[in-house]
């Protein structure tokens, strides 16, 4: 729809050196200021929440590049280091204003940018549509348009090889159940409005109109669970970050070792650092796992400390939940105090106190007691809560947030717990109705969300008393959004269903 | 004009019309006066004088959708809103208490008085003469302005394709003459041989088209209400290239009212204060007649199932599609068995007659059976029949074949428009026939085609559904067809259409006057209603009268018509100013109605016009007529396919075309853009 930002990947599909997001509209420089931080600005690397750059013409010089960095501001990370380039309408491709970002090419990091970008008011962009603009506004004769439609093709052609992704079947049935709901409650909203005289002696309309709100309340929670499972979709596509931290020899390495098994590791430096980081790719009950093992953090004595220190917080930062793994052979240290003070609330914890095999030096309350500071955010406290904690290790709950397990990565003592833990996060809380729905997709989830708010909405205007027909018109968009998650969009099997249901005559 | 068709006898050559109207039902009447309006010399000819503007089925008029296109009719200055409102014995207001987007005038109607008055305007009405006559064959004209004797169209078999119509002589062209395609329509030839020449011709053939009757195991050739149907010329259309297909509907018996027992059933009584249809009315009369609600049971049922067989659809006797929205008795007993009972209305037919309709109960058993069935239901025991029902299949074209002006694609200056076309109802058939007489008078005259939007009305939504979309069964208005309709409404059908009207020399000067008068008076009003404060105590007496939540400052008069609890007639308590003595509004009910809707729904109004203005930016980008969408590179082949078959005008149009895709729309978009270039 015009007046719209839409934003979208304009870069091949599949791994490239570099990849373009790209979004056009009114409020794609407003979007961008949300995302980026640009390096001029005394932005370091790790350190967050971010300022926002200032809505300000001359920050942004329309076809001048810029570079620095994507960031989120929930959960407080950096996404990729960039260069954008803006430009402003007419002077674009689409006649509107217009952002591109180039990223690294990986899917993961596109991904994500364009995530932000629809978290920060964008809308995907149809198929076809930046070029659809470019026309409606006049200014497609500035493109080789033979070679557009060509592109416009072959992308289509590519979405429908995709749409028949596992996942993406399993997430259409799921959406299509959901429809189904929603089509009862519309056709029985239009046999009422179109076929009155069907009714008399019925219920009354205010009474179905409850009945209504039910349903779409029920409606609405599933989609909310569907909507849930977003999160778990990109754990599963990904891969689950955990983030090592702890002092140096601790046995962060040889837990790695261990956790990893028979499993072929694959241990990549994190390029363009002095201190690297190490990422372990691997695999947990058959879940991809990145586990960052960073320098270790201790007290910064010079400059080259400084650099380990920072990647290591930015790791951390990264990260889904952090793995602490303290020496319970010695007693706590000033480091391991030092690095308590640096958890944030928001990443969900394990403390593993490792060398479970020696003799113990470390309790269970002195563990709590370091991590007293922490504590425990509201944010992620159901995916805990709703698992015991595994019998197979020793340990217990701090809060709801964190857990202690004792193990050795010696013996293999408590790694069976890890796995479990690991396997609970990423299936964990609103998905266990039906786990093996997930949503993987950046435009379904955004579909959903848009199908949930329109659902929202009908349910609001019912409560208000409003007639059902203006819900009614929300209730189809709900229907809509959820048909272009599966490619239907038709909508004369709404009349089908009335005619089927309802006995209307002459 | 000098439309003259060369080698016709000359005792056959009638004076030559600039449009020619073939049918008087609903849809032919409409036509026929919007030409006449124009100021086009037109011709009505229709089979049987006695069944202008006849109601084979249901006495009334209007109904959800099809009010408001009884409204948009009367906007634009079509007649069917004047007439029910000389002949309604009953009105309603359909879902009034839902929100105004569906409230929906449906009036029973005296179907003798309604044909009577109908009528007597066709014979008014200048420039229009009205005269009875079956056509039986359409003549062409190769284009060169005059139709050609067989000689000069150079072919060899001459007559072959009138010769057996036993028409006369080789006048005009048939297909076989002129080829299939660059046609012309130039006249139409009758039963009696005598041809008509005339620049348009507008088929309304309704049901009559090749028309068959079933009634239980037998058929007969018959139009509806036993009149005479139109077989010869469904024959010579075929011939002619014109796709047609079966369509079948069906109606239910007809008992008189001494027969029966009221007591048992339940009144339904109309509104007590009815009102017009026709914008040019302030009020009408009162009802004359109550309807009646009774149901069917076990018994009836066990009747109909035990005979199912018996019937045309289920005994295999007819091939005709029937609509879904519209079942028989059979068709419900059939596919909802866990019903214990169907209601069924019992409505008079007129003041003077004692026939009533049985409304809901159609059927095509053998009428020994209808009688068994009918007499089960409660009140009708002891029913006296004096017609019995049935189901009529007849031909229809596909109106994908048509333009958006209804004319048809592949012949010039022939229009089609009505039941023709696939649809079903007085109401959609009236619609089309005003927008088929009006693209004809305009066709003929040199000037370019009256379109409406799905944006501007629901005649827009009904012909761009039937010429876009096509239909598979009869095709009835439904609200839900309309996204727009909380814009497109009942109340507001002449601030849409009246100036459009006006413009094309349709809507009079009064009806013109009659709009901006009531449309200044609610834009006045509504200024005055959000300028007015009340006091939070008055506020508060009306509200807490009405169960609503209390205000603690004044708040405006605007600001309290918002709440769902108050209406604009319930303001009377708070704003003495708005209300003469006896609690009338003072600008009028029509411009309060308007008012207090445009406050009321304001946020959903306002919603729903962005949705317009971005609908309607697709729809201002017009397709040029000669694209070779077969040859199109870059369309998938189904794209290609469709959009060749239906020749969309706009991109709006195109997308609406199932077998379209987002992403051959943008092709079709680069392809413009280069165009232009």
């Amino acid at each position: 729809m015009i007046g719209t930002t839409i934003a979208a990947i304009s870069s091949a599909i599949g791994e490239g050196g570099i990849g373009v997001v790209r979004m056009s509209g009114e409020d794609s420089k407003e979007i961008l200021a949300k995302i980026f931080e640009p390096a001029d600005k005394g932005w370091i690397a790790g350190h967050t929440p971010l300022g926002h750059l200032a809505r300000n013409d001359n920050d942004l010089e329309p076809r001048k590049m810029k570079y620095g960095h994507i960031v989120s501001s929930s959960p407080a990370e950096t996404v990729d280091e960039v260069l954008i380039v803006y430009m402003k309408k007419p002077h674009s491709y689409t006649g509107e204003d217009v952002v591109e970002i180039q990223c690294h090419g990986s899917v993961v990091s596109l991904r994500k940018i364009l995530s932000l970008c629809y978290e920060n008011g964008a809308v995907p962009a149809a198929p076809g549509e930046f070029t659809k603009r470019a026309f409606l506004n006049g200014r497609l004769d500035l493109v080789q348009a033979g070679a557009v439609s060509d592109m416009i093709r072959a992308k289509t052609d590519r979405s429908y090889a995709v749409a028949k992704d596992q996942f993406e079947g399993r997430l259409s049935t799921a959406v299509s159940s959901i429809r189904e709901d929603l089509l009862g409650i519309l056709a029985e909203s239009i046999a009422r409005i179109d076929y009155p005289e069907a009714f008399t002696g019925e219920e009354q309309d205010s009474a179905n109109n409850r009945k209504f709100l039910d349903e779409l309340l029920l409606v609405s929670s599933r989609i909310e669970g569907l909507f849930a499972s977003a999160r778990t979709g990109r754990m599963v596509r990904d891969g689950l970050r955990i983030a090592l931290i702890g002092k140096p020899n601790s046995g962060k390495s040889s837990f790695i070792n261990a956790i990893s098994g028979e499993q072929a590791a694959i241990v990549t430096a994190e390029p363009g650092t002095t201190r690297d980081a190490i990422e372990v790719y691997l695999s947990v009950d058959g879940l991809p796992v990145i586990m960052t093992d960073t320098a270790g953090i201790r007290e910064a004595e010079g400059e080259i400390e400084r650099i380990g220190i920072d990647r290591s917080l930015s790791s951390y930062g990264k990260a889904d939940m952090a793995f602490f793994i303290i020496d319970g052979s010695v007693p706590l240290s000033l480091e391991d105090r030092n690095i308590a003070g640096l958890l944030d609330e928001g990443k969900p914890l394990v403390v593993l106190v490792n060398k479970s095999d020696l003799a113990q030096k470390v309790s269970d309350e002195e563990v709590a007691a370091l991590l007293s500071g922490y504590s425990p955010p509201m944010e992620g406290l159901t995916v805990w809560a709703q698992h015991e904690v595994p019998r197979s290790g020793r340990g217990g709950l701090i809060g709801g947030n964190s857990k202690i397990l004792h193990i050795s990565a010696m013996s293999g003592e408590g790694l069976g717990a890890v796995t479990s833990i690991i396997s609970d996060f990423i299936y964990g809380g609103k998905v266990s109705s039906d786990d093996s729905i997930i949503v993987t997709n950046e435009r379904h989830k955004y579909l959903l969300e848009a199908a949930l708010s329109e659902v929202s909405m009908a349910a609001a205007v019912l409560s208000s008393g409003d007639a059902a027909e203006f819900a009614e018109v929300n209730i189809r968009e709900a229907y809509d959004r959820l048909g272009e998650i599966v490619g239907e969009t038709v909508t004369d099997d709404i009349l089908d269903r009335v005619f089927a249901d309802f006995c209307i005559g002459k | 004009m000098d439309l003259i068709i060369q080698g016709v006898d000359e005792d056959l050559l009638m004076e030559a019309y600039d449009v020619i109207v073939v049918g008087a039902g609903h849809a032919g009447c409409e036509a026929a006066l919007a030409s006449a309006r124009l100021g086009k010399k037109t011709l009505l000819l229709t089979i049987s004088p006695e069944s202008i503007a006849h109601m084979p089925c249901n006495p009334s008029i209007g109904g959800t959708g099809k009010g408001q296109l009884v409204k948009e009719i009367d906007a634009l200055g079509g007649e069917m809103g004047v007439n029910i409102d000389k002949t309604f014995i009953q009105s309603r207001m359909l879902n009034s208490s839902k929100g105004p987007a569906v409230h929906s005038p449906r009036a029973q109607a005296d179907k003798e008085k309604y044909h009577i008055e109908m009528k007597k305007t066709l014979e008014a009405e200048e420039n229009l003469h009205l005269r009875q006559g079956e056509v039986v064959e359409l003549l062409f004209d190769s284009g060169s302005g005059a139709g050609m004797t067989n000689d000069e169209a150079g072919t060899t078999e001459a007559k072959g394709g009138i010769s057996e119509m036993d028409s006369g002589s080789g006048a005009g062209m048939t297909v076989a003459e002129a080829g299939m395609t660059g046609r012309k329509v130039c006249g139409v030839r009758l039963k009696s041989g005598t041809v008509y020449p005339g620049e348009a011709v507008v088929l309304a053939t309704g049901t009559y088209l090749g028309a068959l009757v079933h009634v239980g195991s037998r058929e007969h050739h018959s139009g509806p209400s036993g009149f005479s149907p139109s077989v010869d010329l469904a024959k010579t259309l075929a011939k002619d290239g014109i796709g047609l297909r079966r369509f079948k509907t069906g109606t239910p018996a007809r008992v008189l009212a001494r027969s029966l027992n009221y007591e048992v059933m339940e009144e339904q009584a109309g509104d007590d204060q009815p009102l017009p249809f026709s914008y040019l009315n302030d009020e009408i009369g009162g009802n004359q007649i109550s309807c009646w609600l009774t149901w069917t049971n076990k018994e009836g049922h066990q009747i109909v199932s035990d005979n199912i067989h018996k019937t045309a659809p289920y005994g295999g006797y007819t091939t005709g599609v029937g609509p879904r929205y519209c079942l028989s008795i059979e068709d419900k007993v059939d596919r909802f068995p866990d019903r214990e009972r169907h209601q069924l209305f019992l409505e008079p037919e007129g003041t003077d007659t004692d026939e009533v309709y049985i409304q809901g109960m159609s059927t095509s058993l053998p009428e020994r059976i209808q009688e068994a069935f009918y007499r089960t239901i409660r009140g009708l025991e002891n029913a006296v029949f004096s017609r019995y029902a049935y189901s009529i299949e007849y031909e229809t074209i596909d109106p994908q074949a048509l333009r958006l002006s209804l004319e048809y694609r592949e012949i010039e200056n022939l229009f089609f428009c009505g039941q023709v076309n696939g649809t079903s109802g007085y109401e959609e058939a009236a619609a089309q026939g005003l927008m088929a007489g009006i693209n004809a008078a305009l066709k003929v005259s040199g000037k370019d085609p009256f379109v409406l939007e799905r944006s501007e009305a629901y005649i827009g939504v009904l012909i761009d559904d039937l010429v876009t979309k096509g239909t598979n069964e009869p095709y009835r208005i439904m609200t839900s067809r309309a996204e727009f309709r909380l814009v497109l409404r009942q109340d507001n059908a002449d601030i849409r259409l009246t100036e459009k009207g006006y413009r094309l020399g349709l809507a009079s000067e009064l009806r013109y006057r009659r709009m901006t008068e009531k449309k200044l008076a609610a834009q006045k009003e509504m200024l005055r209603l959000r300028g007015t404060k009340v006091s939070p105590v008055a506020a508060n007496e009306l509200l807490l009268g009405l169960s609503a939540a209390p205000v603690s400052d004044g708040v405006t008069l605007a600001a309290l018509l918002k709440r769902p609890e108050v209406s604009y007639a319930g303001l009377v308590a708070v704003d003495p100013v708005g209300f003469d003595a006896s609690g009338k509004p003072v600008i009028g009910r029509a411009a309060a109605e308007l008012a207090e809707i445009e406050i009321k729904y304001e946020g959903y109004i306002e919603k729903q016009e962005r949705q317009i203005r971005n609908f309607e930016k697709l729809e201002e980008k017009k397709l040029p007529e000669g694209i070779d969408y077969l040859a199109f590179e870059g369309l998938r082949l189904e794209a290609r396919q469709k959009l060749d078959q239906i020749r969309p005008t706009s991109l709006g149009q195109a997308s609406r075309i199932s077998g379209v895709s987002p992403s051959d729309i943008s092709v079709l978009m680069v392809h413009l853009a280069r165009g232009n270039s």
